[in-house]
Protein backbone atom coordinates (compact mmCIF):
# COMPACT_ATOMS: atom_id res chain seq x y z
CA UNK A 1 0.00 0.00 0.00
CA UNK A 2 2.93 2.55 0.57
CA UNK A 3 4.76 1.58 -2.46
CA UNK A 4 1.14 2.52 -4.59
CA UNK A 5 1.49 5.85 -2.67
CA UNK A 6 4.40 6.52 -3.54
CA UNK A 7 3.83 6.20 -7.01
CA UNK A 8 0.32 8.50 -6.53
CA UNK A 9 2.66 10.72 -5.01
CA UNK A 10 5.13 10.43 -7.66
CA UNK A 11 2.93 11.21 -10.45
CA UNK A 12 1.25 14.08 -9.08
CA UNK A 13 4.08 15.89 -7.86
CA UNK A 14 4.26 18.10 -10.82
CA UNK A 15 1.32 18.77 -10.54
CA UNK A 16 0.56 19.55 -7.27
CA UNK A 17 4.02 21.17 -7.43
CA UNK A 18 2.52 23.58 -10.28
CA UNK A 19 -0.71 24.59 -8.52
CA UNK A 20 1.17 25.24 -5.34
CA UNK A 21 2.98 27.90 -7.57
CA UNK A 22 0.08 29.09 -8.92
CA UNK A 23 -1.57 29.91 -6.18
CA UNK A 24 1.37 31.51 -4.53
CA UNK A 25 1.53 33.77 -7.65
CA UNK A 26 -1.89 34.72 -7.90
CA UNK A 27 -1.65 35.06 -4.01
CA UNK A 28 1.04 38.23 -4.76
CA UNK A 29 -1.19 39.63 -7.17
CA UNK A 30 -4.14 39.72 -4.64
CA UNK A 31 -1.92 41.23 -1.80
CA UNK A 32 -0.52 44.08 -3.92
CA UNK A 33 -4.09 45.16 -5.01
CA UNK A 34 -6.11 46.23 -2.06
CA UNK A 35 -9.43 45.37 -3.87
CA UNK A 36 -8.39 41.54 -4.84
CA UNK A 37 -10.38 39.17 -3.08
CA UNK A 38 -8.35 35.95 -2.38
CA UNK A 39 -11.39 33.48 -1.47
CA UNK A 40 -11.84 33.50 -5.20
CA UNK A 41 -9.08 31.62 -4.77
CA UNK A 42 -10.42 28.51 -3.21
CA UNK A 43 -11.92 27.94 -6.17
CA UNK A 44 -9.06 26.59 -7.54
CA UNK A 45 -8.93 23.89 -5.06
CA UNK A 46 -12.29 22.84 -6.49
CA UNK A 47 -11.48 22.79 -9.69
CA UNK A 48 -7.81 21.30 -9.57
CA UNK A 49 -9.27 18.33 -7.09
CA UNK A 50 -12.23 18.34 -9.52
CA UNK A 51 -9.48 17.39 -12.80
CA UNK A 52 -6.82 15.39 -10.11
CA UNK A 53 -8.60 11.93 -10.33
CA UNK A 54 -9.24 12.03 -14.38
CA UNK A 55 -5.23 13.09 -14.87
CA UNK A 56 -4.67 9.83 -12.11
CA UNK A 57 -6.61 7.51 -14.19
CA UNK A 58 -5.86 9.01 -17.25
CA UNK A 59 -1.69 8.25 -16.49
CA UNK A 60 -2.47 4.62 -15.17
CA UNK A 61 -4.83 3.75 -18.87
CA UNK A 62 -2.07 5.03 -20.56
CA UNK A 63 0.56 3.04 -19.10
CA UNK A 64 -1.31 0.37 -19.04
CA UNK A 65 -0.90 0.08 -15.10
CA UNK A 66 -4.16 -1.81 -14.25
CA UNK A 67 -2.70 -4.76 -16.53
CA UNK A 68 0.56 -4.72 -15.24
CA UNK A 69 -0.34 -4.25 -11.31
CA UNK A 70 -2.66 -7.05 -11.68
CA UNK A 71 -0.35 -9.71 -10.59
CA UNK A 72 1.32 -7.38 -7.59
CA UNK A 73 1.10 -8.45 -4.31
CA UNK A 74 -2.11 -5.47 -3.48
CA UNK A 75 -5.60 -5.86 -4.05
CA UNK A 76 -7.55 -3.94 -6.30
CA UNK A 77 -9.31 -2.41 -2.90
CA UNK A 78 -5.90 -1.32 -1.91
CA UNK A 79 -5.56 -0.05 -5.48
CA UNK A 80 -8.73 2.37 -5.88
CA UNK A 81 -7.79 3.58 -2.07
CA UNK A 82 -4.39 5.12 -3.30
CA UNK A 83 -6.60 7.09 -5.75
CA UNK A 84 -8.71 8.42 -2.86
CA UNK A 85 -6.38 8.80 -0.11
CA UNK A 86 -4.09 11.16 -2.82
CA UNK A 87 -7.19 13.24 -3.72
CA UNK A 88 -7.69 13.80 -0.06
CA UNK A 89 -4.24 14.37 0.10
CA UNK A 90 -4.21 16.87 -2.80
CA UNK A 91 -7.55 18.60 -1.03
CA UNK A 92 -5.61 19.01 2.61
CA UNK A 93 -1.94 20.22 0.85
CA UNK A 94 -3.92 22.86 -1.31
CA UNK A 95 -6.13 24.46 1.71
CA UNK A 96 -3.30 24.11 3.63
CA UNK A 97 -1.71 26.57 1.41
CA UNK A 98 -4.34 28.71 0.99
CA UNK A 99 -5.35 29.34 4.42
CA UNK A 100 -1.47 30.30 4.88
CA UNK A 101 -1.51 32.60 2.38
CA UNK A 102 -5.12 33.99 3.36
CA UNK A 103 -3.48 34.69 6.85
CA UNK A 104 0.00 36.22 5.22
CA UNK A 105 -2.45 38.24 3.53
CA UNK A 106 -3.89 39.13 7.09
CA UNK A 107 -7.46 37.60 6.75
CA UNK A 108 -9.71 36.85 9.52
CA UNK A 109 -10.24 33.58 11.21
CA UNK A 110 -14.21 33.55 10.27
CA UNK A 111 -13.65 34.52 6.82
CA UNK A 112 -11.11 32.21 5.77
CA UNK A 113 -13.29 29.95 7.41
CA UNK A 114 -16.14 30.96 5.12
CA UNK A 115 -14.08 30.76 2.19
CA UNK A 116 -12.57 27.45 2.80
CA UNK A 117 -15.46 24.93 4.15
CA UNK A 118 -17.78 25.57 1.67
CA UNK A 119 -15.03 24.93 -1.71
CA UNK A 120 -13.47 21.84 0.44
CA UNK A 121 -16.86 20.17 0.82
CA UNK A 122 -17.39 20.69 -3.25
CA UNK A 123 -14.19 19.38 -3.69
CA UNK A 124 -14.86 16.10 -2.15
CA UNK A 125 -18.18 15.76 -3.72
CA UNK A 126 -17.04 16.51 -6.83
CA UNK A 127 -13.67 14.52 -6.79
CA UNK A 128 -15.89 11.56 -5.19
CA UNK A 129 -17.93 11.11 -8.15
CA UNK A 130 -15.42 12.16 -10.75
CA UNK A 131 -13.32 9.04 -9.66
CA UNK A 132 -16.30 6.82 -9.78
CA UNK A 133 -17.09 8.39 -13.58
CA UNK A 134 -13.53 7.44 -14.24
CA UNK A 135 -13.27 3.62 -12.52
CA UNK A 136 -16.76 3.17 -14.45
CA UNK A 137 -16.53 4.69 -18.11
CA UNK A 138 -12.91 5.49 -18.09
CA UNK A 139 -10.89 8.99 -18.23
CA UNK A 140 -12.07 10.13 -21.33
CA UNK A 141 -15.66 10.02 -20.64
CA UNK A 142 -14.98 10.95 -17.05
CA UNK A 143 -13.78 14.50 -18.62
CA UNK A 144 -17.41 14.76 -19.60
CA UNK A 145 -19.39 14.29 -16.41
CA UNK A 146 -16.79 17.01 -14.95
CA UNK A 147 -17.69 19.49 -17.59
CA UNK A 148 -21.52 18.73 -16.98
CA UNK A 149 -20.98 19.40 -13.43
CA UNK A 150 -19.03 22.54 -13.81
CA UNK A 151 -21.94 23.64 -16.30
CA UNK A 152 -24.62 22.78 -13.54
CA UNK A 153 -22.75 24.50 -10.68
CA UNK A 154 -22.50 28.05 -13.30
CA UNK A 155 -26.05 27.43 -14.39
CA UNK A 156 -27.65 26.85 -10.76
CA UNK A 157 -25.53 29.66 -9.66
CA UNK A 158 -26.97 32.01 -12.49
CA UNK A 159 -30.52 30.35 -12.09
CA UNK A 160 -30.48 30.67 -8.00
CA UNK A 161 -28.20 33.40 -7.97
CA UNK A 162 -24.74 33.33 -6.14
CA UNK A 163 -25.75 36.04 -3.33
CA UNK A 164 -29.22 34.30 -2.70
CA UNK A 165 -27.43 31.00 -2.16
CA UNK A 166 -24.85 32.81 0.10
CA UNK A 167 -27.42 34.50 2.07
CA UNK A 168 -29.20 31.30 2.72
CA UNK A 169 -25.95 29.82 3.96
CA UNK A 170 -25.27 32.57 6.26
CA UNK A 171 -27.88 32.52 8.29
CA UNK A 172 -27.07 29.36 9.86
CA UNK A 173 -23.56 28.50 9.03
CA UNK A 174 -22.78 25.75 10.99
CA UNK A 175 -25.55 23.59 9.79
CA UNK A 176 -24.42 23.92 6.33
CA UNK A 177 -20.76 23.29 7.54
CA UNK A 178 -21.45 20.44 9.42
CA UNK A 179 -24.35 19.43 7.12
CA UNK A 180 -21.79 19.76 3.83
CA UNK A 181 -18.65 17.90 5.82
CA UNK A 182 -20.94 15.18 6.58
CA UNK A 183 -22.84 14.58 3.34
CA UNK A 184 -19.78 15.25 1.00
CA UNK A 185 -17.60 12.57 2.92
CA UNK A 186 -20.91 10.50 2.70
CA UNK A 187 -21.01 10.68 -1.09
CA UNK A 188 -16.95 9.97 -1.19
CA UNK A 189 -17.34 6.55 0.69
CA UNK A 190 -19.97 5.44 -1.40
CA UNK A 191 -18.20 6.79 -4.62
CA UNK A 192 -15.13 4.15 -3.07
CA UNK A 193 -17.02 1.69 -2.34
CA UNK A 194 -19.09 1.71 -5.55
CA UNK A 195 -15.45 2.21 -7.38
CA UNK A 196 -13.65 -0.75 -5.58
CA UNK A 197 -16.52 -3.20 -7.07
CA UNK A 198 -16.52 -1.74 -10.71
CA UNK A 199 -12.90 -1.71 -10.86
CA UNK A 200 -12.62 -5.46 -9.35
CA UNK A 201 -14.89 -6.66 -12.22
CA UNK A 202 -13.30 -5.19 -14.61
CA UNK A 203 -10.98 -7.00 -17.33
CA UNK A 204 -8.10 -5.27 -18.41
CA UNK B 1 5.31 -30.08 -7.66
CA UNK B 2 3.18 -27.73 -10.14
CA UNK B 3 4.33 -23.98 -9.93
CA UNK B 4 1.06 -23.36 -12.38
CA UNK B 5 -2.02 -25.49 -13.60
CA UNK B 6 -4.20 -24.86 -15.81
CA UNK B 7 -7.33 -27.08 -16.71
CA UNK B 8 -9.99 -26.51 -19.07
CA UNK B 9 -9.69 -22.66 -19.43
CA UNK B 10 -12.79 -21.38 -21.52
CA UNK B 11 -12.77 -17.47 -22.34
CA UNK B 12 -15.33 -15.66 -24.75
CA UNK B 13 -14.86 -12.58 -26.87
CA UNK B 14 -16.92 -11.50 -29.66
CA UNK B 15 -15.41 -13.47 -32.84
CA UNK B 16 -12.64 -15.07 -30.42
CA UNK B 17 -13.23 -18.29 -28.32
CA UNK B 18 -10.53 -19.80 -25.61
CA UNK B 19 -11.23 -23.54 -25.57
CA UNK B 20 -10.26 -25.80 -22.35
CA UNK B 21 -6.96 -24.72 -22.50
CA UNK B 22 -5.19 -27.34 -20.52
CA UNK B 23 -1.39 -27.14 -19.53
CA UNK B 24 1.09 -26.92 -16.46
CA UNK B 25 4.96 -25.86 -15.27
CA UNK B 26 6.70 -28.13 -13.08
CA UNK B 27 9.73 -27.12 -10.84
CA UNK B 28 12.99 -26.56 -12.97
CA UNK B 29 11.26 -25.68 -15.78
CA UNK B 30 10.72 -23.69 -18.91
CA UNK B 31 7.09 -23.85 -20.69
CA UNK B 32 7.09 -22.17 -23.91
CA UNK B 33 3.86 -20.48 -25.34
CA UNK B 34 3.35 -20.77 -28.22
CA UNK B 35 1.05 -19.48 -31.18
CA UNK B 36 0.16 -16.96 -34.07
CA UNK B 37 -0.70 -13.20 -33.72
CA UNK B 38 -4.31 -13.86 -31.69
CA UNK B 39 -3.97 -17.34 -31.08
CA UNK B 40 -4.79 -16.58 -27.28
CA UNK B 41 -1.43 -16.55 -26.08
CA UNK B 42 -1.70 -13.21 -24.22
CA UNK B 43 -5.37 -13.81 -23.13
CA UNK B 44 -4.19 -17.10 -20.83
CA UNK B 45 -1.31 -14.96 -19.63
CA UNK B 46 -3.87 -12.03 -18.39
CA UNK B 47 -6.16 -14.54 -16.86
CA UNK B 48 -3.16 -15.86 -15.36
CA UNK B 49 -1.92 -12.67 -13.69
CA UNK B 50 -5.96 -11.80 -12.63
CA UNK B 51 -5.80 -8.84 -15.47
CA UNK B 52 -9.06 -10.52 -17.21
CA UNK B 53 -11.60 -13.16 -15.34
CA UNK B 54 -12.13 -16.42 -16.90
CA UNK B 55 -15.37 -17.91 -18.46
CA UNK B 56 -14.83 -21.73 -16.92
CA UNK B 57 -11.74 -23.98 -15.76
CA UNK B 58 -9.24 -23.34 -12.98
CA UNK B 59 -5.71 -22.03 -12.89
CA UNK B 60 -3.81 -23.02 -10.23
CA UNK B 61 -0.52 -20.71 -8.67
CA UNK B 62 1.79 -23.26 -6.61
CA UNK B 63 -1.44 -25.15 -6.03
CA UNK B 64 -3.39 -22.42 -4.66
CA UNK B 65 -7.23 -21.69 -7.22
CA UNK B 66 -6.24 -18.18 -8.36
CA UNK B 67 -9.34 -16.44 -6.70
CA UNK B 68 -7.84 -17.45 -3.35
CA UNK B 69 -4.24 -16.48 -4.11
CA UNK B 70 -3.26 -13.85 -1.56
CA UNK B 71 -0.23 -11.10 -1.17
CA UNK B 72 2.39 -13.70 -0.38
CA UNK B 73 1.55 -15.98 -3.82
CA UNK B 74 1.75 -12.56 -5.51
CA UNK B 75 4.44 -12.20 -3.85
CA UNK B 76 6.31 -14.83 -6.11
CA UNK B 77 5.58 -14.02 -9.31
CA UNK B 78 6.61 -11.52 -11.83
CA UNK B 79 5.14 -10.45 -15.16
CA UNK B 80 6.96 -8.91 -17.90
CA UNK B 81 4.86 -8.34 -20.72
CA UNK B 82 5.75 -6.34 -24.02
CA UNK B 83 3.08 -3.71 -24.16
CA UNK B 84 2.89 -2.27 -20.57
CA UNK B 85 4.71 -1.87 -17.65
CA UNK B 86 6.17 0.96 -15.02
CA UNK B 87 4.51 4.68 -15.31
CA UNK B 88 6.71 6.08 -17.68
CA UNK B 89 6.59 9.64 -16.24
CA UNK B 90 9.00 8.10 -13.25
CA UNK B 91 12.74 7.58 -13.01
CA UNK B 92 14.02 3.85 -12.63
CA UNK B 93 15.16 5.44 -8.68
CA UNK B 94 11.28 6.30 -8.11
CA UNK B 95 10.45 2.95 -9.90
CA UNK B 96 12.63 0.73 -7.00
CA UNK B 97 11.01 3.53 -4.29
CA UNK B 98 7.45 2.26 -5.26
CA UNK B 99 8.67 -1.30 -5.31
CA UNK B 100 10.03 -1.57 -2.57
CA UNK B 101 7.03 -0.65 -0.62
CA UNK B 102 4.99 -2.99 -2.78
CA UNK B 103 6.98 -6.55 -2.41
CA UNK B 104 7.81 -7.54 0.99
CA UNK B 105 11.35 -9.67 -0.29
CA UNK B 106 12.60 -6.53 -2.23
CA UNK B 107 16.14 -7.18 -2.92
CA UNK B 108 17.88 -3.16 -3.32
CA UNK B 109 20.97 -4.71 -3.74
CA UNK B 110 19.76 -7.24 -6.39
CA UNK B 111 18.22 -5.27 -8.45
CA UNK B 112 21.16 -2.18 -8.16
CA UNK B 113 23.41 -4.81 -9.45
CA UNK B 114 20.90 -5.79 -12.49
CA UNK B 115 20.56 -2.25 -13.25
CA UNK B 116 24.37 -1.74 -13.80
CA UNK B 117 24.73 -5.30 -15.19
CA UNK B 118 22.43 -4.10 -18.04
CA UNK B 119 23.56 -1.09 -18.17
CA UNK B 120 21.06 1.46 -17.54
CA UNK B 121 20.82 4.51 -15.52
CA UNK B 122 18.90 5.38 -12.11
CA UNK B 123 18.27 8.29 -12.73
CA UNK B 124 16.98 8.51 -16.16
CA UNK B 125 13.48 8.33 -16.90
CA UNK B 126 11.55 5.48 -18.01
CA UNK B 127 10.09 7.28 -21.24
CA UNK B 128 13.54 7.94 -21.97
CA UNK B 129 15.42 4.26 -22.44
CA UNK B 130 14.87 2.37 -25.42
CA UNK B 131 12.55 -0.64 -26.25
CA UNK B 132 15.17 -2.91 -25.38
CA UNK B 133 16.76 -1.09 -22.52
CA UNK B 134 12.82 -0.72 -21.48
CA UNK B 135 12.49 -4.82 -21.64
CA UNK B 136 15.68 -5.11 -19.68
CA UNK B 137 14.51 -2.83 -16.89
CA UNK B 138 11.08 -4.74 -16.57
CA UNK B 139 13.61 -7.87 -16.34
CA UNK B 140 15.73 -6.57 -13.74
CA UNK B 141 12.11 -5.91 -11.57
CA UNK B 142 11.02 -9.17 -12.13
CA UNK B 143 14.29 -10.52 -10.96
CA UNK B 144 14.25 -8.92 -7.76
CA UNK B 145 12.02 -9.59 -5.59
CA UNK B 146 12.26 -13.42 -5.22
CA UNK B 147 9.84 -14.11 -7.46
CA UNK B 148 9.46 -18.24 -7.80
CA UNK B 149 7.35 -18.26 -11.08
CA UNK B 150 8.31 -15.75 -13.93
CA UNK B 151 5.82 -14.83 -16.55
CA UNK B 152 6.61 -13.35 -19.66
CA UNK B 153 4.72 -12.37 -22.63
CA UNK B 154 6.27 -11.13 -25.74
CA UNK B 155 9.13 -10.01 -23.85
CA UNK B 156 11.30 -10.17 -26.79
CA UNK B 157 9.57 -8.58 -29.28
CA UNK B 158 11.24 -5.85 -31.07
CA UNK B 159 14.74 -6.54 -29.70
CA UNK B 160 17.65 -7.15 -31.58
CA UNK B 161 19.65 -10.54 -31.37
CA UNK B 162 22.16 -9.56 -29.12
CA UNK B 163 19.20 -8.29 -26.51
CA UNK B 164 17.22 -10.92 -27.07
CA UNK B 165 19.77 -13.03 -26.27
CA UNK B 166 21.05 -11.63 -23.58
CA UNK B 167 17.54 -11.72 -21.66
CA UNK B 168 17.59 -15.77 -22.57
CA UNK B 169 20.91 -16.15 -20.90
CA UNK B 170 19.15 -14.29 -18.06
CA UNK B 171 16.41 -16.29 -18.11
CA UNK B 172 18.64 -19.53 -18.08
CA UNK B 173 20.34 -18.60 -14.99
CA UNK B 174 17.32 -18.17 -13.26
CA UNK B 175 16.35 -21.59 -13.99
CA UNK B 176 19.38 -22.91 -12.36
CA UNK B 177 17.01 -23.02 -8.71
CA UNK B 178 15.01 -25.53 -9.13
CA UNK B 179 12.23 -24.38 -6.95
CA UNK B 180 11.55 -21.83 -10.00
CA UNK B 181 9.76 -21.67 -13.38
CA UNK B 182 8.83 -19.81 -16.09
CA UNK B 183 6.66 -19.25 -18.98
CA UNK B 184 7.68 -17.83 -21.79
CA UNK B 185 4.75 -16.83 -24.31
CA UNK B 186 6.43 -15.57 -28.11
CA UNK B 187 5.70 -16.30 -31.57
CA UNK B 188 9.76 -15.80 -31.86
CA UNK B 189 10.45 -20.03 -32.47
CA UNK B 190 14.22 -19.49 -32.34
CA UNK B 191 13.55 -18.14 -28.94
CA UNK B 192 11.75 -21.32 -27.59
CA UNK B 193 13.75 -23.96 -29.42
CA UNK B 194 17.12 -22.61 -27.53
CA UNK B 195 15.86 -22.34 -24.05
CA UNK B 196 12.12 -24.48 -23.55
CA UNK B 197 12.04 -27.59 -21.81
CA UNK B 198 8.33 -27.90 -22.76
CA UNK B 199 6.31 -26.39 -25.45
CA UNK B 200 2.45 -25.63 -25.49
CA UNK B 201 1.39 -25.18 -28.85
CA UNK B 202 -1.44 -22.82 -28.87
CA UNK B 203 -4.08 -22.27 -32.36
CA UNK B 204 -7.30 -20.53 -32.21
CA UNK B 205 -7.51 -20.71 -29.20
CA UNK B 206 -7.03 -24.40 -28.81
CA UNK B 207 -4.19 -26.53 -27.20
CA UNK B 208 -2.97 -28.30 -30.45
CA UNK B 209 -0.11 -29.97 -28.61
CA UNK B 210 1.66 -29.30 -24.87
CA UNK B 211 4.56 -31.46 -24.67
CA UNK B 212 8.22 -31.83 -23.54
CA UNK B 213 10.19 -30.16 -26.57
CA UNK B 214 12.90 -32.70 -27.04
CA UNK B 215 10.21 -35.76 -27.33
CA UNK B 216 8.38 -33.53 -29.53
CA UNK B 217 11.19 -33.11 -31.66
CA UNK B 218 12.04 -37.06 -31.78
CA UNK B 219 8.34 -37.42 -32.52
CA UNK B 220 7.79 -36.36 -35.93
CA UNK B 221 9.54 -35.87 -38.64
CA UNK B 222 9.59 -34.29 -42.35
CA UNK B 223 9.47 -36.53 -45.72
CA UNK B 224 9.81 -35.44 -49.12
CA UNK B 225 7.10 -37.00 -51.02
CA UNK B 226 5.25 -37.47 -54.21
CA UNK B 227 1.69 -38.69 -54.93
CA UNK B 228 2.63 -42.34 -55.76
CA UNK B 229 4.26 -42.72 -52.40
CA UNK B 230 2.46 -41.21 -50.32
CA UNK B 231 -0.30 -43.54 -50.61
CA UNK B 232 1.91 -46.29 -49.78
CA UNK B 233 1.77 -44.78 -46.10
CA UNK B 234 -0.84 -45.39 -43.34
CA UNK B 235 -3.31 -42.10 -43.09
CA UNK B 236 -2.79 -42.38 -39.27
CA UNK B 237 1.08 -41.49 -40.02
CA UNK B 238 0.79 -38.60 -41.63
CA UNK B 239 -0.33 -35.53 -40.10
CA UNK B 240 -0.53 -32.92 -43.01
CA UNK B 241 0.67 -32.93 -46.81
CA UNK B 242 1.91 -29.94 -47.92
CA UNK B 243 1.33 -29.47 -51.51
CA UNK B 244 2.76 -27.80 -54.43
CA UNK B 245 2.98 -27.73 -57.70
CA UNK B 246 6.19 -29.45 -57.69
CA UNK B 247 6.68 -31.20 -54.68
CA UNK B 248 5.10 -32.42 -51.56
CA UNK B 249 6.10 -32.26 -47.69
CA UNK B 250 4.39 -34.35 -45.02
CA UNK B 251 4.73 -34.07 -41.51
CA UNK B 252 4.64 -37.50 -40.20
CA UNK B 253 5.19 -39.52 -36.99
CA UNK B 254 8.37 -40.82 -37.03
CA UNK B 255 7.94 -44.37 -35.65
CA UNK B 256 4.84 -45.15 -37.94
CA UNK B 257 7.04 -44.55 -41.12
CA UNK B 258 8.28 -47.69 -42.28
CA UNK B 259 12.51 -47.83 -43.27
CA UNK B 260 12.20 -47.27 -46.62
CA UNK B 261 11.47 -43.48 -46.50
CA UNK B 262 14.01 -40.81 -46.20
CA UNK B 263 12.90 -38.48 -42.74
CA UNK B 264 14.32 -34.86 -42.19
CA UNK B 265 14.58 -33.88 -38.89
CA UNK B 266 11.61 -31.29 -37.82
CA UNK B 267 11.80 -28.03 -36.08
CA UNK B 268 8.97 -26.30 -33.57
CA UNK B 269 8.61 -23.99 -36.73
CA UNK B 270 7.77 -27.18 -39.20
CA UNK B 271 5.21 -28.48 -36.78
CA UNK B 272 3.61 -25.23 -35.75
CA UNK B 273 3.31 -24.83 -39.99
CA UNK B 274 2.02 -28.12 -40.33
CA UNK B 275 -0.31 -28.35 -37.83
CA UNK B 276 -1.71 -24.33 -38.85
CA UNK B 277 -2.18 -25.63 -42.55
CA UNK B 278 -4.69 -28.04 -41.55
CA UNK B 279 -2.77 -31.07 -39.50
CA UNK B 280 -5.04 -33.12 -36.93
Amino acid sequence: MLGLMKKEIFMMKNSMVTAGIVMLILTIAMISSENAEIGILSGYIVAFTAISPITMIAYDEKNKWDRYSSAMPATKRQQVLCKYLMVILNIVILTAIFIALCAIKGETLIYIKGVTIIPVVMAITISGIELLMAYKFGANKARFVLIGIMFLIVFGAKIYGAMDMLSVITRNPAMFYIGGIIVAFAVYIASFCLSVHFYSNKDF
Amino acid sequence: MSILEVKNLCKSYKGFDLNNVSFDISEGTIMGLIGENGAGKSTIINIITNAVHKDSGTVKLFGVDLENCNSDIWNSIAVVQADCGFPEELTIKNAESVLKGIYKNWDSGKFESYINKLGLDFKKKIKSLSTGMKMKLELAIALSHSAKLLILDEATNGLDFMARNEILDILMDFIQDESCGVLLASHIIEDMERICDYITFIHNGNVVFSENKDDLLDKYAIINIDENKLSELDSKAVVYTDKTQYSSKALVYRNQIPSGFETEKTTIQDIMYFYMKGGK
